[in-house]
């Protein structure tokens, strides 16, 4: 018996410690890449032991890079990383995480979608400011062909008619590819074989031309579902009427519209002060989640939201808001729809939360303030 | 009581080993920091903090001369030796007799906030210099509060009671200095450490970002940080047009570098001194010329070449803010930038003023319909102008917004009489102080100057 409690104490020692963890309770293993802005790296968390393993990115040793945003060609075992200050793609291998080679494009490249069939990458503009961001005042989106394993190319570029081409999608065959101007509030078409660019007004409020900037929806990311439908989170905020001068809080909001008509079917509003970015889809249900980065001035208004279109119209499923989240960032979703992913710009950690209930499930500390950025995530099978 | 005993250090242990932030990288560098706990007051009931811990600037000066000249004309070296900071300073201290003392000290004397040095009673910078008080202390914000910084902070938020909160993540007192040289030379007097938080905009709190009642008081690192496009990135941040890099050693027979200016530029100056004597004059006055654009014409309106005597015509502008943050920002309720256009005939009549003051000190006739004003005002609890951010309970903003626009017109009356040339000067102007908060200083009143931030002229033709 006296040897009996030393055992059991052993046993909630070594189970809390987590050395018994399985990859069945963890489903899969997950691999998630997160850009660590502020450090010059791309941290690699493994689920599976809880390694954070970080890449050094320094592609030019004379100034900052700030890798911004990740992508992951799952077929041909890449990665790939945009570095806003320095202006490169670099692209690695998945399996080592070596660096394979750099594309210097410059221009503030922001975020990627990957056409892995035919290995084409597209490549968007982080937000001009003025004239404040040299070389930041492009309308062109590039396609980067990396089809020869060692060295890729520039192998197009589609110039829109709006500046701030920001938030990138693609559809699933790789043959449309959508664009949003965050500065002038515009949504397009691109029709990759033909270069054909289409267009439209994404405030009818203001009903404003292409090139004409209002700053008023601030439109960040898309995506594309299911070849028919584009999801649009815009920041939105606080704006002022540049005819008056007078302020208006406008609510942040997740627009629907079809993606073949290129026709708005709906909006889905939050608070003017949630501040939605990125957001993906649901790898196994009818959904989005969003993420509200917040406002830094309102506690507890940083979070993530679930909304579901199973009945063809945007509704709220769950909303999770917590006073520990600081401008909230990056997302992505693991393939069996089980895990959500989350970095925090200001917190710094890469939050994980429940894909069925939104419910936080843990936080990792990324380091000493890692200016956490875009998040892509591997489930191995 | 075995058997308790042994379950509550099995739980105990499970407790302690189910922390969430398991994943911990290895290979980056830990930045610890002391503590401090605050009163309802504001006031330091417990610290980690001593005053002698921290490094009085002169001590910098060896080798680092031009960084300490950079810092020493710098608005961070004036925070104690500004005399309009003890005219407000004591009548808080009078208002609020419990937080007042504490409440402008935090920003203004960190060193003196976080080790709870109270310096009540000093009613000019001249009696705190003759007092025998520590270097750090006179000098306000040295190089000891930045480069003893470990970690960010966050925005000030002041209730009611106007008590001081602010968060200062500091490791003054070890030896070690932390700067944004990722490379930094080893040498005898101080190990230095690289530390990334030096190139976020971040580092400027939480001194430069603070609600007051949950008024918007003074939140510049807020107007920056709602731009998505800078912040998820940390782009145009603070230190990129505030402490610009240039080529030169970091210290004393070290190496060239790229290396941050510590001027601190922004729109404020010493007053005690003639404008034409400042050495920060000119910095200021590039600043504020590269902040805005002002062109002619507005999506819906040019300007004509030709008007018909008699008739009016318009003259459109469009405004371009240039600033990654609102202009004017900070206290922007003391400082004030307009338009101002005078349009004459060819023999030098004026036909039309708005904006025009008789001196840099003479005050803006605001009751001008046309005057565009860029400014904002604190409203206190009767709804009446205050120049007190701590009697805020209401802000009216009219600042340019980040990188905003502003288009706006003037209507011109012609004489059907006048046949010729119209001439259109157009200037956008930027002065730091309104003229009436100075009211009690006019020894300083008599230096403000007017910056000349953009200039338009363009000439007419009435004709038939």
């Amino acid at each position: 018996m006296k040897t009996l409690y030393p055992g059991v104490f052993l046993s909630l020692i070594v189970y809390s410690c987590g050395l018994f963890e399985s990859d069945n309770e963890n489903n899969n293993l997950d691999m998630v890449y997160i850009a660590l802005q502020g450090l010059d790296q791309v941290g690699i968390v493994n689920s599976g032991n809880g390694d954070l393993k970080v890449v050094d990115i320094d592609y030019n040793p004379s100034m900052d890079e700030t890798p911004h945003f990740i992508v992951i060609d799952e077929i041909n075992r890449y990665w790939f990383v945009t570095t806003i200050v320095s202006g490169y793609v670099g692209r690695y291998n998945m399996d080592t995480d070596e660096l394979i080679d750099t594309l210097f494009i410059g221009d503030s490249p922001a975020l990627m979608v990957a056409n892995e069939i035919d290995k084409k990458l597209y490549v968007s503009r982080m937000m001009p400011m003025g004239s404040m961001m040299t070389g930041s005042m492009s309308t062109v989106v590039q396609e980067i062909d990396y089809s020869d394993s060692s060295k890729m190319e520039l192998s197009n570029e589609f110039s829109i008619d709006s500046p701030a081409p920001h938030g990138i999608a693609i559809n699933s065959t790789g043959s449309e590819v959508f664009i949003t101007s965050n500065t002038a509030d515009w949504i397009y078409k691109i029709t990759i074989a033909t270069g054909e660019i289409s267009g439209k007004v994404m405030d009818a409020s203001i009903g404003n031309y292409p090139n004409n900037v209002t700053q008023r929806l601030k439109p960040i990311q898309v995506v594309s579902i299911e070849d028919s439908l584009l999801f649009v989170a815009c920041s939105a905020g606080i704006w002022v009427n540049p005819h008056t001068g007078e302020s208006d809080s406008l609510s942040g909001l997740v627009q629907l519209w079809n993606s073949n008509t290129l026709t708005w079917i709906e909006s889905f509003q939050f608070s003017w002060n949630s501040s939605p970015w990125h957001i993906i889809q649901s790898p196994v249900n009818r959904e989005v989640y969003v993420v509200l980065s917040g406002d830094v001035l309102y506690s507890g208004s940083a979070g993530i939201a679930c909304l579901t279109f199973e009945s063809d119209t945007l509704a709220l499923k769950w909303e999770t808001h917590s006073e520990s989240f600081e401008t909230l960032h990056g997302i992505d979703v693991t393939s069996d729809g089980e895990r959500i992913y989350v970095s925090g710009r200001k917190d710094g950690n890469l939050h994980i939360f429940n894909g069925g209930t939104g419910k936080l499930e843990r936080s990792i500390s990324l380091g000493n303030n890692p200016l956490a950025g875009g998040v892509q995530v591997f489930s191995s099978p | 009581m075995n058997q308790t005993f042994h379950i509550l250090i099995a739980v105990s242990l499970l407790c302690i080993s189910c922390d969430e932030n398991k994943f911990i990288p290895s290979d980056q560098t830990e930045y610890p920091h002391k503590n401090y706990t605050l009163n309802d007051n504001g006031t330091v009931k417990s610290t980690e903090y001593s005053i002698d811990d921290f490094e009085p600037a002169k001590d910098c000066k060896t080798c680092h001369e031009d960084h300490y000249n950079d810092w020493s004309n710098s608005m961070h070296a004036y925070a104690m030796r500004d005399p309009v900071f003890y005219s407000g300073w004591n009548e808080e201290q009078l208002k609020r007799p419990d937080t007042g003392e504490r409440f402008c000290i935090q920003c203004h004397n960190p060193a003196a906030f976080v080790s709870g040095v109270n310096l009540a009673g000093f009613e000019t910078a001249e009696e705190l210099a003759a007092s025998d008080y520590p270097e750090i202390i006179k000098e306000g914000i040295g190089c000891g509060i930045c480069h003893s910084m470990t970690d960010l902070s966050q925005t000030i938020h002041t209730n009611n009671s106007i008590a001081a909160s602010a968060v200062f993540k500091m490791n003054p007192g070890d030896g070690v200095f932390y700067g944004s040289i990722k490379n930094p030379q080893s040498n005898e007097y101080h190990e230095s450490r690289y530390n990334p938080i030096f190139s976020r905009s971040e580092a400027c709190l939480p001194c430069h970002d603070m609600t007051v009642r949950g008024v918007e008081a003074e939140i510049t690192f807020s107007e920056w940080n709602r731009i998505p496009g800078l912040a998820m990135g940390n782009l145009l941040s603070c230190q990129e047009c505030h402490m610009p890099l240039t080529t030169r050693p970091a210290a004393t027979g070290g190496p060239d570098r790229l290396v941050h200016s510590h001027k601190f530029i922004g729109v404020g100056l010493d007053l005690s001194i003639a404008a034409e004597d400042n050495p920060q004059y000119e910095d200021v006055l590039e600043l504020l010329q590269n902040s805005v654009m002002l062109e002619f014409g507005t999506p819906m309106d040019t300007l004509t070449e030709t008007v018909v005597p008699g008739d009016s015509f318009m003259i459109p502008l469009t405004i371009t803010s240039l600033t990654a943050h609102s202009l004017p920002s900070g206290v922007s309720f003391a400082r004030e930038a307009w338009l101002e256009i005078i349009v004459t005939d060819s023999t030098n009549n004026i036909l039309f003023e708005s904006g025009t003051t008789a001196t840099n000190s003479s005050a803006l006739d605001e009751t001008d319909e046309e005057l565009l004003l860029f400014t904002s005002y604190l409203l206190d609890e009767n709804g009446d102008v205050t120049g007190s951010v701590t009697d805020v309970h209401e802000l009216k903003n009219n600042s340019l917004t980040a990188f905003g626009k502003r288009y706006y017109s003037y209507t011109i009356n012609t004489s059907d009489q006048y046949f010729g040339e119209i001439n259109i000067q157009v200037r956008m102007l930027f002065r730091s102080f309104k003229p009436n908060l100075l009211a009690a200083h006019p020894d300083l009143l008599q230096n403000i100057s007017i910056f000349e931030m953009e200039i338009l002229t363009k000439t007419v033709s009435a004709q038939l």
